[in-house]
């Protein structure tokens, strides 16, 4: 038996009095049908024996969706439905439905079926097992060979960022004790690094392989842009995961760097003028050179300011998890 | 036998060392035995791999006055010690080494030493029994540069058995790798602080933690905590130090590129660049400034009042 030495920090309904599992659908970007979505996923749960509720968190545009999901609701009891301000993405509305929910153990899907609804009892016995968080991954994967290799190289960079190996962090079931889902703060695209965030704050996170279902769409075009923002949000997770308690590691090392790259073009060109006397008129590299060093400044103080946001932002943050082992 | 409420917590962070956590434990004790100062030893165990915490959870039965903190993972020796500190329920909190270096029959001369009306008692390792060029050399030379910085000159601001009146520590929260840092971040509000020679063994099991690339860290965490220290009550006033200069620089320099003809363009654009930083310093001090105001950190409750 453990004793946990802090509060969580979402406050919400008390855990344990509600159904066994809370199964959190946000519907904001891509989607399809979600009525559908309960009607393939609650037979499946009340099956393996597990009473659940569902929770739908909309995009306030959504209004034909929103229709359909309120006459779910007046059907099934166990329906409930929020609606979240425009724009405010997956995170937010994820967020909003851990607040809501009431089961100890919390299980998120994406609002399009990715997964055969007969494979998510894997997930669950995994939390059964001690795990804190459990992801599917879909494999054999029926994708595309080329999807598959960007996936790939994500997933390697991923690794390579954070130290975590996972091989599909994009897939949006994803099984949590209520404890997890509570704790976690996710704002903008941050629900696609959950299982980084969650590692980070020191749980147990497992991947599951589970089957990829054939109603997934096997075509997904990728513009250029989304190429540009899986690459902000990478730098966004690598800052995240390593670097939120200490900024000036991070700024003061890409300073450092920055400031020792002008300072040798200078060093270089006051060789030439003093040394051999060449006029430095012509020679835009002196540009560059002292634009680098005021860079290489500029970055290394915007790290103190960090360490001054942390100092004193940081005051009353649990930075660790922890428990007391009583018996 | 425990007493429900301690006097003194010994903060231990362990972090794979299975070899030695058993002999430490019982080490504590007996220097703790016969005092007449109840206690409570709490080993905090950061996510060790090897069998640490196999050891310890049967020394309980025999050890009353043992709790058991487990980290969920590595989280490092300050935030170890932070979870240790936040579980104390004595007024006194001795933090010391899980690698037996320091020696726990030091403990009653630090508690006897913070008696006297100290609110840090730091101890120092006067014969260090570490590698003289990797470990000694450096660590002079950095507590040298924190005792300049801080204002707090202490010979060994890197050792880890040091004991508190919980009350001051309890006033700032750990992070990053502060630990080293306690004492000058908690003399700033005035805390009394003194040192007293303690014992070193040489590591006798398990290996090292600690490395050459800690150096640059550290030199970072300084300037850190040189800024905390000293100026987190005006935060604007740090940056703003920091951009006079510029300014000052700028006007040097355009003043020595009048009439410069051969590269008159060199001076004016290095003097407009060095102007630019210095704008760039003051609107960081009123971020700075910023920071502060709308921040959990007020320095109102750090300062320790006291009347004459």
């Amino acid at each position: 038996m453990t004793a946990f030495l802090e509060p969580p920090r979402l406050a919400g309904v008390p855990a344990g009095e509600g159904p066994d599992i809370s199964v959190v659908v946000p519907v904001t970007g891509i989607h399809d049908d979600p009525v559908a979505l309960y009607e393939l996923f609650a037979p499946e749960l009340a099956r393996i024996g597990r009473s659940c509720e569902f929770l739908f968190v909309m995009d306030s545009e959504l209004r034909e969706e929103a229709a359909r999901v309120a006459e779910l609701k007046s059907r099934c009891p166990n329906v409930s439905a929020w609606k979240i301000g425009r724009g405010f993405g997956e995170g937010i509305a994820l967020t909003v439905g851990f607040r809501h929910a009431r089961g100890r153990t919390v299980l998120t899907l994406n609002p399009y079926v990715q997964v055969e609804p007969s494979e998510v009892w894997r997930l669950l016995s995994a939390l059964d097992d001690g795990a804190d968080l459990a992801i599917a991954r879909r494999s054999p994967r029926v994708d595309s060979g080329f999807s598959r290799l960007q996936s790939s190289v994500f997933h390697l960079a991923v690794c390579a960022m954070t130290g975590v190996r996972l091989h599909d962090i994009s897939c949006g079931l994803r099984a949590m004790t209520s404890e997890v889902a509570r704790s976690l703060r996710l704002y903008g695209d941050q629900h696609r690094f959950l299982p980084l965030l969650a590692v980070r704050d020191g749980f147990r996170v497992v991947e599951v392989p589970v089957r990829q279902s054939s109603r997934e769409r096997r075509w997904r075009v990728f513009t250029p842009a989304t190429y540009v923002t899986r690459l902000l949000d990478l730098l966004t997770v690598f800052f995240l995961t390593r670097f939120t308690k200490r900024p000036l590691r991070f700024f003061g090392s890409v300073g450092l760097a920055i400031g020792m790259a002008g300072f040798g073009i200078c060093l270089y060109l006051s060789v030439i003028k003093f040394v051999w006397e060449v006029s430095l008129m012509q020679r835009p590299l002196l540009l560059l050179g002292v634009l680098l060093l005021v860079l290489g400044i500029q970055t290394g103080s915007i790290g103190l300011l960090g360490e001054m946001l942390i100092f004193t932002h940081g005051q009353q943050s649990q930075d660790y998890r922890a428990e007391e082992i009583v018996e | 036998m425990t007493t429900p409420q301690p006097k003194v917590s010994i903060v231990i962070p362990v972090y794979d060392e299975e070899e030695d956590v058993v002999s430490l434990v019982e080490r504590v004790d007996a220097a703790m035995e016969g005092q007449g100062r109840p206690w409570e030893t709490i080993v905090v165990d950061d996510g060790s791999r090897d069998g640490t915490l196999k050891k310890l959870l049967p020394l309980r039965a025999s050890h009353p006055t043992l709790r058991l903190v487990r980290m969920r993972r590595n989280y490092g020796q300050t935030l170890a010690m932070q979870a240790g500190i936040d579980a104390a329920r004595g007024r006194v909190v001795v933090t010391l080494d899980g690698d037996l270096q320091n020696d726990p029959a030091d403990i009653p001369r630090l508690l006897a030493k913070l008696e006297e009306g100290w609110d840090v008692v730091s101890g120092w390792r006067r014969r260090r029994k570490d590698n003289a060029l990797l470990r000694t050399l450096p660590s002079r030379i950095a507590n040298r540069i924190i005792g300049a910085l801080s204002g707090v000159h202490l010979h060994d601001t890197g050792c880890s058995l040091k004991a508190y009146r919980l009350e001051p520590l309890r006033r700032v929260r750990l992070y990053a790798d502060m630990h080293r840092f306690i004492p000058a971040i908690i003399s700033a509000s005035g805390a009394r602080i003194t040192e007293i020679e303690v014992s070193h063994h040489p590591r006798r099991a398990g290996r090292s933690k600690y490395g050459l690339s800690r150096i640059y860290r550290v030199l970072l965490d300084l300037v850190v905590i040189q800024m905390i220290t000293g100026f987190v009550a005006r935060p604007g006033a740090w940056f703003s130090l920091m951009g006079w200069p510029w300014f000052l620089l700028a006007t040097v320099l355009l003043w020595c590129g009048r009439g410069d003809a051969s590269d008159s363009i060199v001076l004016p654009a290095s003097a407009f660049l060095c102007f630019f930083l210095g704008i760039h310093f003051l609107v960081l001090s009123l971020v700075g400034e910023l920071a502060l105001a709308s921040g959990t950190y007020h320095p109102e409750t750090m300062v320790e009042e006291e009347e004459l």
